[in-house]
Formats: structure tokens, sequence, C-alpha cells
């Protein structure tokens, strides 16, 4: 750009605020790049990589230690899944069953976990890392029915272990996750007391649709890092916009050598099992759904008419420019929150309007569930 | 519902709050304008203000009736004269037969010329919307415009009511507001058009029988007395009895329920039944929810859905309907396919970088 | 925006909407750049816009390059004229290397659009060095680009540069890029037609097209029509096509057996794509040959196996080329038995193809073989066939067969056509889909014009009344539009019996039928129907009916319970008024009896319509009045 654009560039700006244009305007100078920028490969040019780390993985291991009550090994055919559980407080609290996305790991919702707690102490919550994924085994087959068996046996194994067959189980799924749950929940599971489910920015044609530019992502993404500063640094330039979520998410997603754990191109053989029927799956589950999406309403044509026929709850986080497909990690005060209210609204009703709204029906007998 | 209410809506709020400050003509002007109310604009032709308001409106009525957007300037004067006609329609607003029913627009511009192609032109026919005009479709402007303008120009042909979509807060997810900015590069219209929203009526009575809203019934309104007791210029609130008569539906299990929506309530036959034979109506007519057929029966003919966008967001293949009732209070159903036309211009969606 | 004056803001403007993030506001922004160069003046848009506008060209996306291409096609005069259109071209060269399709389409044709305003000598300089360049250029979108220029220049250099510039273009014919070969040919039959175009014109020109030309040509044409690639061979059936015409022009025949040969091997091709292309254009390839019996004869058999493909969209091409083709047939008496026993049972079959889309092609063109075959043809081959393909399933094949059927009145008359045609017209008239309806009945004042009136009163009337009680208003409206027609083919006496009465329940027919066809005016949408039909007849009815019929059904109406009806009837006073005033000397109307009618009754009425309680009557009527206070002044 010319100097004098620039001026120019400047001057409307200038104007711009001025006449008050800029309270809605959507766009900043300093606005994220919509792509990820390829990272230098001098790598070697930092020296004090590991002493900046210290503290972030101190934290992240302490979080880890200390937020959940236990945390787990299950094997599922020969596959070791890696679980963290944060046990309901009483026989009647409702438990989270969180499932991550592809390249993600359980601790993607570090921090939407302890805002579940922060707002609500008794809830349970279950996370597991997908095969191939965080601390369980590595694998080849990442098909969707065999993590969709994994899931199904690893709820299996956890109700039954901790005896927690009474309390209600809330599914929610980012992204593969959601695939995976809305696969899990669309035929009835009589023996798990499964009252809702939730996916997190994920719709069926956009994913479809934008699996043709994965290959180009993975090709370009650095293959290591030289530091979890710079790895969190890296996604913190266009994946995730909330710092305290990456601290804890990031340092589980590499290896000792700050590899990843994942090698996502292994995953591409399955990738058209993924989540092809997706929205059809989700609208099949009987009980109460809820689909939140970041920043667009990309509803593909069986979740309009879905949505258009009231089956489904629908959040659009759209005003926010701090958060993308990360949203519980962008958010995740405001996930838990929503979270909650949809629990509790669905839980029992009468109750929920009664103490949250203070609506007492003036006829026509209490609200059902 | 589509959206929660923890959920931070900055912008909703900030423009709640300005609403309320820099608005305050909803509250005194209901006081001393009823002497030149409703039947100014048109009651004498030779009145020379009356003349200019209706050749303007005329004028406006043919530009959008070629899909033209208005001025700026021009919805700012349109907003204002509605203002004064909608300020004093009732929460229930009393209608007449013969009367023409229709559901959900959407912004789906071409299909509401094609629908006065079935049923006839306003003002030869009269009609009866049941509000969702914006959002989705592409050319929500034009269709809000059009349809107000003609409410100002014949306010006792045709009377338009809220829907769930005439709504800050919707309207910012949903594209109206996207769509006022790109065609009139600044929120201004759209604040126009979200602030005259408070004032459309909630819910008409046809002769006394048919009862007509967006969504359904309200556990907190047994009589129709109770929708006249509402304030109801205001956004569209998360939860009461307003909000129910915009977000509810009716299902096939009786009583009250929670909605899968997240807003308002499911009702069942026996409510509908209570309702109908409290407030002696023959009927409930409403939209909110698609229809594949463009109309559909519930609750034995107590309820009656009704929906007016046909293949809604030019993808679900979906036929419209119209309701005609007629002075007998029979009822005719017209069916409508999407009108012909070239397509659609594509709003192309960015697939995003990253998906997994 | 109260800076609009400042000198810097169309360019700063620009660049701001330039920058948002929604395309189509950036499309927006660039389809005002003449309006921006208009505000600049020639010297700024030179100096700043073309600076400006050559960085966009190299860092947006397609959909605003594709609007920044098309626009500078119009630059010259913007930027003070064709001398300073190097920094144009620049941007264009850009713009026109790009891989996008959209965006290279368009810089062409606005190089192009550019090249006619520049002199003989800008063209040899700039365009000719940009030519080569691009056609020798390093990625294959420069060679696709440069095959779209040499139109520009083709005749307007010397004979030596031309060679030059064949050769030049013979190597993109055989490019190793098909994306290259494909453009090559789809450009090189306008390049030979201009050639044939300049041949004609200046036929001893110096610089005269020649045979080494011819030879270059011909070696293109070689390689084109044996290329590996389907998507290049077909693009030589049009090189053919131009070149036959080229030898046409100069009545040169030597080479027709040759071609006649390429021609076959095209038609019978064995990708369907070649057989598709060959089928779409085999009049234009036929009527190259049509002065010689023989070669016009051997195109029969390859017709009629295009007619019998087993790709449904060859047949639906050839099945349009069936009355061209034809045609060139009878000009010779032996082939015209021909047309008969041999095409016209595989047009039966066509007429019955599994595809609808082949008999909605078939139905669009066979009518126009009736004056090929003449009548008893006609009645005998034809007839059957339309019959059954206006009893199609699918609405555009029996509206294609409708709407072209003056053809064959014109080849066997309307008796004939019409009592073989009635029950499907019939049968289409009650469409489930409206819009069918409505072709029907749009089509029905021509159909009334050639029956005559008895045939039309027996067989269509009725049709015609149902129709104005339509559940769908556009069809009422369209059928009242009808009886307006059909008054004006048949006359007032006529409207008056067969319509007027009917609607009044006057009908003398209604009095020995028990009020069966007495129509019930409980429904307001009857009413109100009633009253747009007689008001749409005002106009063309005689001026008895109008005072002893029209006014006394208006007049009872004023009292009508409907708004809608009162503020109808005001307007069709109006009507009223305006026809009297307006036809008071045909009619022969004295003063005293018009003011009499227009100010007792008409204006009178109106007056109590005036303080009716409702808005839009009072409006409509106060409307009315000023309305015939202003043709009586």
């Amino acid at each position: 750009m010319s100097d004098i654009q620039k001026a120019l560039l400047r001057r409307i700006k200038q104007q711009e605020a001025a006449m008050g244009l800029s309270v809605l305007s959507e766009e900043s100078e300093s606005s994220v790049s919509p792509s990820p920028s390829p990272q230098p490969k001098s790598q070697s040019a930092n020296p004090q990589t590991h002493t900046e780390d210290e503290p972030i993985i101190t934290n992240y291991h302490k979080f880890k230690a200390t937020f959940f009550d236990c945390s787990e090994t299950f094997i599922h055919e020969g596959v070791s899944l890696q679980a963290y559980i944060k046990l309901p407080k009483t026989k009647d609290t409702q438990i989270f069953v969180l499932v991550h996305g592809a390249g993600s790991s359980s601790m993607t919702f570090a921090q939407l976990a302890s805002n579940l707690i922060k707002e609500d102490s008794n809830v349970g919550i279950f996370i597991f890392d997908l095969r191939g994924h965080g601390d369980s085994s590595s694998t080849t087959d990442f098909s969707l029915s065999s993590l969709v068996e994994d899931c199904s046996f690893i709820i299996h194994k956890f109700i039954e272990k901790y005896d927690l067959s009474s309390n209600s189980l809330y599914f929610v799924g980012h992204s593969l996750g959601g695939a995976v749950i809305a696969n899990f929940l669309k035929q009835p599971i009589t023996d798990l007391n499964i009252r809702g489910e939730v996916i997190l920015d994920i719709v069926e044609e956009t994913a479809v649709k934008s699996l043709s530019s994965m290959p180009n992502f993975i090709e370009n993404r650095p293959k290591s890092f030289n530091s979890i500063t710079k790895a969190i640094d890296w996604h913190m330039n266009f994946l995730l916009f909330n710092q305290e979520s990456a601290n804890l998410s990031i340092p589980d997603l590499l290896d000792t050598n700050l590899h990843w754990k994942t090698d996502l191109s292994l995953t591409q053989p399955a990738w058209d099992t993924w989540f092809t029927g997706l929205s059809q799956s989700f609208l099949t589950f009987k009980g109460p759904k809820l689909l939140l999406l970041s920043a667009h309403e990309t509803l593909d044509k069986n979740l309009i008419i879905g949505q258009m026929q009231g089956k489904y709850q629908l959040v659009v986080f759209n005003n926010n420019h701090n958060s993308g497909h990360f949203i519980h990690e962008d958010l995740p005060h405001q996930v838990a929150v929503c979270l909650l209210d949809f629990v509790k609204r669905n839980e029992n009703p009468d109750k929920f309007m009664k103490d949250e709204l203070g609506i007492v029906p003036k006829w026509g007998g209490k609200i059902n569930k | 519902m589509d959206l929660d209410t923890d959920v931070p809506m900055e912008d909703v709020e900030e423009h709640q709050t300005k609403l309320k400050v820099t608005n305050p003509k909803a509250s005194t002007s209901t006081n001393n304008s009823n002497t030149n109310g409703r039947n100014t604009l048109s009651s004498n032709v030779h009145d020379e203000n009356a003349i200019g308001s209706i050749n303007q409106l005329d004028e406006w009525i043919d530009k959008l009736s070629k899909c033209e957007p208005l001025s700026e300037a021009d919805v700012k004067k349109l907003c204002d004269m509605a203002i004064e006609v909608l300020q004093f329609e009732e929460n229930v607003q009393p209608v007449h037969v013969p009367v023409t029913i229709c559901g959900d627009v959407h912004g789906q511009f071409h299909d509401l010329i094609e629908l006065f192609k079935i049923g006839g032109p306003c003002p030869d026919t009269n009609y009866l919307f049941m509000g969702d005009y914006v959002d989705r479709g592409y050319y929500s402007v034009e269709t809000v415009s059009y349809l107000v303008c003609m409410k100002v120009r014949y306010p006792n042909r045709i009377t338009i009511l809220r829907g769930n979509h005439e709504s800050r807060q919707i309207t910012q997810v949903y594209g109206f507001y996207d769509e006022c900015l790109r065609k009139y590069g600044s929120a201004a219209v759209w604040k126009l058009f979200t602030d005259l929203f408070d004032y459309f009526p909630i819910t008409a009575l046809v002769d006394n029988k048919v009862f007509c809203l967006h969504g359904g019934l309200s556990p907190m309104i047994e009589t129709i007395d109770q929708v006249r007791e509402l304030n109801r210029i205001q956004e569209v609130p998360h939860e009461g009895p307003m909000c129910d008569l915009l977000w509810s539906d009716p299902d096939d299990r009786g009583g009250w329920g929670i909605s899968p929506r997240g807003a308002g309530f499911t009702f069942g036959q026996d409510i509908s039944e209570q309702f109908n034979h409290t407030n002696d109506l023959s009927l409930i007519a409403r939209a909110h929810q698609l229809v594949m057929e463009g109309f559909s029966w519930s609750h034995q003919e107590s309820v009656v859905t009704i929906f007016s966008a046909p293949n809604y967001c030019y993808r679900c293949g979906n036929q419209a309907a119209i309701m005609e009732v007629d002075e007998q209070h029979n009822r005719q159903f017209l069916q409508y396919d999407p009108s012909v036309r070239p397509g659609e211009p594509t709003v192309t969606r960015k697939t995003p970088d990253y998906f997994l | 925006m109260d800076d609009f004056n400042d000198e810097l803001f169309p360019l700063a403007l620009l660049m701001d909407e330039l920058k948002h993030d929604d395309v189509s506001n950036r499309v927006d922004a660039m389809q005002k750049l003449d309006t921006i160069a208009i505000a600049l003046g020639p010297e700024r848009t030179l100096k700043e816009l073309l600076p400006f506008l050559k960085d966009v060209a190299q860092d947006d996306e397609e959909e605003v390059f594709a609007v920044l291409a098309s626009k500078l096609g119009d630059f010259i005069p913007l930027i003070g004229g064709h001398q300073y259109c190097e920094p144009l071209i620049q941007i264009l060269t850009i713009l026109a290397s790009m891989e996008e399709p959209i965006v290279r389409d368009k810089a062409i044709d606005s190089l192009n659009k550019i090249s006619l305003e520049l002199t003989v000598e800008e063209l040899n300089n700039i365009f000719l060095s940009l030519i080569q360049s691009l056609s020798t250029g390093d990625w294959f979108s420069k060679k696709i680009a440069s095959c779209g220029l040499y139109k520009a220049v083709i005749i307007k250099v010397n004979s030596s540069i031309r060679k030059e510039l064949l050769n030049l273009y013979l190597k993109l014919v055989c490019d190793e890029y098909p994306m290259v070969r494909r453009s090559a040919a789809s450009n090189l039959p306008t390049l030979i037609d201009l050639l044939t175009e300049f041949t004609e014109i200046k036929p001893n020109d110096a610089n005269k097209v020649n045979n080494e030309d011819w030879d270059i040509i011909s070696k293109m044409f070689q390689h084109l029509i044996n290329d590996d690639q389907d998507s290049v061979k077909l693009l030589s059936i049009d090189v053919l096509i131009s070149i036959l015409e080229f030898f046409q022009k100069i009545n040169e025949q030597s080479f027709n057996s040759e071609f006649l040969s390429s021609s076959l091997k095209l038609i019978k091709d064995e990708s369907w794509r070649v057989r598709y292309a060959a089928a779409e254009r085999f009049t234009s390839i036929a009527k190259n040959f049509v002065n010689n019996e023989s070669d016009l004869f051997q195109l029969i058999d390859p017709f009629i196996n295009l007619m019998k493909d087993n790709e449904g969209e060859v047949r639906k091409a050839i099945a349009k080329q069936l009355p061209s083709f034809s045609q060139l047939l009878t000009k010779y008496p032996s082939t015209k038995a021909t047309i008969l026993n041999k095409i016209i049972p595989v047009v039966n079959n066509l007429s019955q193809d599994s595809q609808e889309s082949v008999r909605a092609s078939l139905a669009s063109t066979i009518t126009d073989l009736s004056p090929i075959l003449e009548k008893q043809s006609t009645i005998e081959k034809l007839l059957p066939i339309f019959l059954v393909m206006l009893k199609d399933e699918f609405p555009d094949v029996r509206l294609n067969i409708i709407s072209n059927l003056s053809v064959v009145n014109e080849t066997i008359g309307i008796n004939l056509l019409s009592t073989n045609l009635l029950p499907a017209i019939t049968e289409l008239a009650q469409d489930h889909k409206w819009r069918v309806r409505l072709a029907i009945i749009e089509y029905i004042p021509k159909l009334a014009k050639q029956l005559g009136e008895p045939f039309f009163n027996d067989e269509l009337l009725s049709l015609c009344m149902s129709w104005l009680w339509d559940p769908v208003f556009a069809i009422r409206d369209a059928a009242v539009n009808n009886s307006k027609e059909l008054t004006i083919i048949f006359g007032s006496q006529w409207a008056e019996h067969e319509i007027i009465n009917r609607l009044l329940n006057e009908s003398s027919t209604n009095d020995d039928n028990n009020n069966l066809n007495n129509i019930d005016y409980s429904n307001f949408i009857i009413r109100i129907t009633c009253l747009f039909t007689i008001t749409r007849l005002i106009p063309v009815i005689d001026y008895s009916i109008i005072s002893k019929k029209v006014l006394p059904f208006i007049n009872n109406l004023i009292v009508d319970a409907v708004p809608n009806i009162r503020f109808n009837v005001a307007k069709s006073y109006f009507v009223a008024a305006e026809t009297l005033i307006k036809n008071r000397r045909k009619f022969g109307i004295s003063d005293e009896d018009l003011n009499k009618v227009i100010n007792l009754e008409i204006l009178s009425n109106l007056e109590k319509l005036q303080n009716d309680e409702d808005v839009d009557v009072r409006y409509f009527a106060s409307k009315s009045i000023q309305g015939i206070n202003e043709l009586l002044a």
C-alpha cells in the first residue's frame, strides 16, 4: 500500500469513528488472519524455549492432578482409553459426558469443566481421550463406528464401576465428538439414563464441505514446535481466543518432543464416515437436544427443517468476535451456563419455571418434561 | 430456541438501553394523539397532507413491488408513519371476514408476490399475516418494507402481527441485520425496523371466532382478555406470556410441555380445547412451524398451522399455503409452490479453514 | 458523509469499500468504478486510480476481479484516449493470465474491446507483442488467454505477419495442455470467419488470404479432429463449419468429398459428447452439401441414427434439427419420400421417448414439419403424434405443442385441427398446476378467432366460464381478461348473452334448468369476480348493455356488506363514466342523456360512497369523482 493510501485509510477510520459508525462495524484493523500462517522454519533461533514453558507445564500438571477425582484407563479390545472423572456429589445430580473432536483431546474441556463445577459443584464430569488422541493408545482405525463403540464401551464401564445408573447423563460432543455422540445416541439406549444431547459447533453440510480443505491445512501446519509457548501462540493466532483455556488444552496435544500426539493425516481414510448423516442422527435422538454454534447460522436442510419444526434448541454466539470453532475453550463460562440452563430446564421444567423464571402456570396443570 | 438468556449479546443490550433512553415517544404519544389516529391518512382525499402521504406511499409500493428497496431516509419516514398507525392497534387486533390468513414469509419476496397472485392483490383481498417477515430469505428488507407500506396505506385491509423473528436478538443471528448492513451500509435501517416491530400487534381475533397469533398458547394466558392486559411495546422477552404467544407450538402430548426450542411451551389438545371453549372460539390459527404441505391441522381441528414460505430457505422443498375465511366462516386452503424466477443470488458461505 | 466535496473522497470511498469483509460489497464497489473514474477525471484516473487497481488486481477474489476486468473494457475514454492505453492493458494482462475462467474471459473481452479503439500502429506494437508473449508464456493460463486475442489483429496485419501468427496459433492447437488446445479450438472458427469476411470484402487485396494460410489452417483442423480429448475434438465441428462456409463463399467444391468424410467421422464418433455437438449443428453442416444430391443423401442415415442414439442429450439435440434438415431435403423430389418412409417412423418413436426432455424438445419443433409434409400427410402422419404428445404427462411437452399449433392450422385448417385436439386442450385446462391452466387460457382467444363463434360456444365457452371461479386469483384474473378478448372477437351481443346474462343470473337457459347454473353470490370472491368481469367488459360493449345491464348491477353493490366490493364499485363507476364520455359520439348519446347517467346515477352513487364508513371506500369514491370531473371539464 502506498503512503497516500495508508493516509486515506486512517482518515476513513477517523471519519467513521466521528460518525459513530464503528458501533456495529464488524471488523477491526487487527482482525485475526483467516488461515494459518506458515511457521518460520528456523526454530532454533530461540534459546530460552523451555524456561518460558515452566509455569505453563506446572499449571497443566497441577490441573490434571487436582481438578479430577480420578483419572483412569479403560481397555477396549486392545485399545487403551484415558478418562478423567469428576464424580457427581449425589445419586440424583447430573453427569456431563464430554467428547472432544479430531486432533484435540480431553483437556480441550478443562476450562468448561471447571466452569461447570464453579456454577454447580454437584454435577459430575466424564471426559476421555478418543483413540489415537491424548493419552489413549495410538491407532490407524479412526472410523466412526470404532469411535462410537469406544464411547459406548467406556460409558457403560464407567457407570457400572461407580454405580451411577440413577444419575442423569448429558452428552456433549464437540465437532467430531458431536458426530460420535449423535451416532451413539441415535438408537434408543435403555440401560443408560440419557437425558440430553448437546453438539458444539458442528453442522453436517459445512463439515463435509470443509473436509476438502483439511489435507492442505494438515500439510501446512508445523510438524513440531520449539516450545509449548510457541505452540500456544500458534493456536492463539487463528484457532483459539482464550489464553487460559489454551494453557491447559495445548500442552495435552504435544508429546515430550513437542510433536503432535495425533497424526491427523492418519485419520484421512475415515473422513468419509465421520459426518455423513450427522444431521439426521442428531434429529433422531428423542430427548432434549441443543445445538450450539460459534459464529454464523449455517444450518443444512435437515437442521433447518428440524429447527423450523421446533425439534431442538439452537444457540448461536454470533455477536462475539472472540470466539471460533472451539467455542467451549473460547467462552467456557457462557457455554457452561448455557449447558446448566439446558439441564435445569429439562430435568424439572416445572421447578425451573417456578424457581428460575418465577412462572407458575395459571391453568392447564403443571409443566411436563 | 435460538438464544439463551445468559448468552451475552452485547449489541442487543446496548440497543435496548438506547431505545429506552432515546425513544420516549412510545410511552408519551399514546395519550395525546388519539384524535388524529389511524384514520387520518386517507379519510379525506382533499386534505393535501393526506394526499401527499398517499401518493408517497403508492410510489413506495410501486418501487417495492419491483423488489427495489427504499432509501434509508424513506424507511425512516415510513417507520414514523407506521408507528402512528400501529401504536393504536390492540394487542388483540379485531379483524373482519372475509380475510386471507398467511404464515411465515421470511424474506422470500418473490414468493410473497406469488402469494398475492394466488390470493389476489391487496387491497382487493384482505390479509392477515401472522409474523416472521424477515430473516433467512434474501429479501427481508424489501419484504418487510412492502408489507409495512401496505399496512400504512391500507390499515383496514391488512393486519401484520409480530413473529418471533421480529426481534432485535433473532434478526442478528438469522440474516436481517446482515442484510441491512449489506444493502444500506449501516445498521440504521435495521434499528428503524426493529424499533418499529415493538409496535406490531401480537394477536388478532377474526370475528371473535378465530384467534390468530404467531406461536401458540401460554400457561400464563387463560383468556383473551389477559392478552389485552399485556404491555406489548417492548423487545420480545425471553420468557413470560408475550414470549410464549410468539414461541409456543402445539404437541401430540397433552398438557403443557417444556419446548425443545428453549422458549415458549408445547401445548396439548386438552389445552387448545379448553382455551377455545373458555374464549368461545372456533379455531386457533398460527404459523411458526414449517409444515411440508403448507398447512396442517392439529388437535382435531382446534388448531391450524399455516406456513407461507414455499421451499423455505430455497432448499426445504415444502409447499406453502394460505387460508381464505369467507363471510360464512368457510375456510379454503390454497397451496402453492415457489414462484418461477431466475435463480436466487448465491450467498457464498465461506467454509471454515478448520473443522475437525 | 459531509465530506463529499473532498477531492480525495471518491478514491477513498472505493478503497474503503474494497476492504469490506463481504465479497458482495466489494463487488458492488467495483461496479461503481466508472463513476469514480469520471469523478476523478482522466489524469488522476491514470495516475492514481490505475496504480491502485493494479495492486487490487493481485489481491482479491475472483468475483471482484471479474467486475474489474469487465469495467476496464470501457476505460479508454476515462483515461483520456487510446494513446494512454498501456497501463490499462497491463492490468488486463494480469487479469487475463489468471486461472479463473470468469476473470480471464472478461479480461479478454475488455482487451478486444480496447483493441477496437487502437490505431493499426498501436495494434502492431502493443498488441502483437502482447499476443506473442502470452502465446509463448510459461504458464498455461497465459496461453489460454492469448487464444482469445488473435481476432483483434488477424486481418489487420500484413500477410507475412499473419502467417507468423497462424503458425504461432498452430502451436497452441498442438499444445500439451488440453485446456490450451480447447481454447485454441474454440477461438479458431472466429478467426476463419474473419478471414472469410476479409476475402469477401477485399478479394484482390495485396494481403489476401493465400494457400499457405489454408495449409496451416488445414493442419490445425487435422490436429483437432484427431485430438485424443473428446472435449477438444468436438470443437473441431465448428472449425469444420467455418471452413466449409469459406469454400462455399468462394464457390470451391473440389474438397467436398474430403470434408463430407470428416463430417461423417464426427457425426459417428464413439464419444456421445462429440455426437451431441454434431447433432446440435447438423443442419449447419448439411447445408454446405445441399448442392449435391448424393452428398446430402449420405447424411440421411447418420441423421436417423442420431435420432436413435443411446444418449438422451443427443436425441434431444437432433430433434431440434428435424424441421430444418427436412427442409433441406425438400430440394430434391426423390428425398421427399424418404422423409415419410424413413424419418417419420423414427419421429413417432421419439414422441414416446423415455426422457421427458427429449419429448419436450421434439414438441417444440415437430409442428414445423406440417408445411413440409403438406396437408394430407400432416393429417395422416403428424396429427396422431400431436394427439399423443398433447396428452403427455410432462406439461412442457403439451405446452410446446399448443403454443406452436398455428403453423399446423395454416396447413390443414382449423376444423380438422380443433376437432382432433379439443379433448386434449380440455384436459390441460383442468391441470392441477395453475401455470399450465394459465398458459391455456392465454391461448384461448387465438383459438377462438380460428374456431368461430358457434363452435366456440359449443365446445369452449363453459370451460372459459369455469375459469372465472378458479380458486387461484391469477387464473380468475386471466379469465376476466379472456372474456374481454373474446368480446372483442365475438362482439357486444355475444358478450351480453353468453357472459353478462350468465353473471347476472339472467340467462334464458336458466328458466328451464332449475337454476342449476345460477351463481351463488353469497361468497365475496364470486361477487367481486362478477364485478371485475363486468367492469373489464365496459370499454368493449354497447351503450345499451351498459345502461340496461351493467349499471344496475353495479348500483346494487353499493350497499354490499364487504368494503372491498364497495370501493371496487367506486372504481367501476369511473370506468363506466370514462367509457361513456369518450364514446358518446360512437354510442350516439345525447348530452342530456349523458348528463343524466353521469350526474343522477354515477356521481350521486359515488357521493353516497364518499360518506361510507370505510376509509378506503371514501378514498376511491373521492378519487373517481375527481377523475370524472376532470374528464367532464
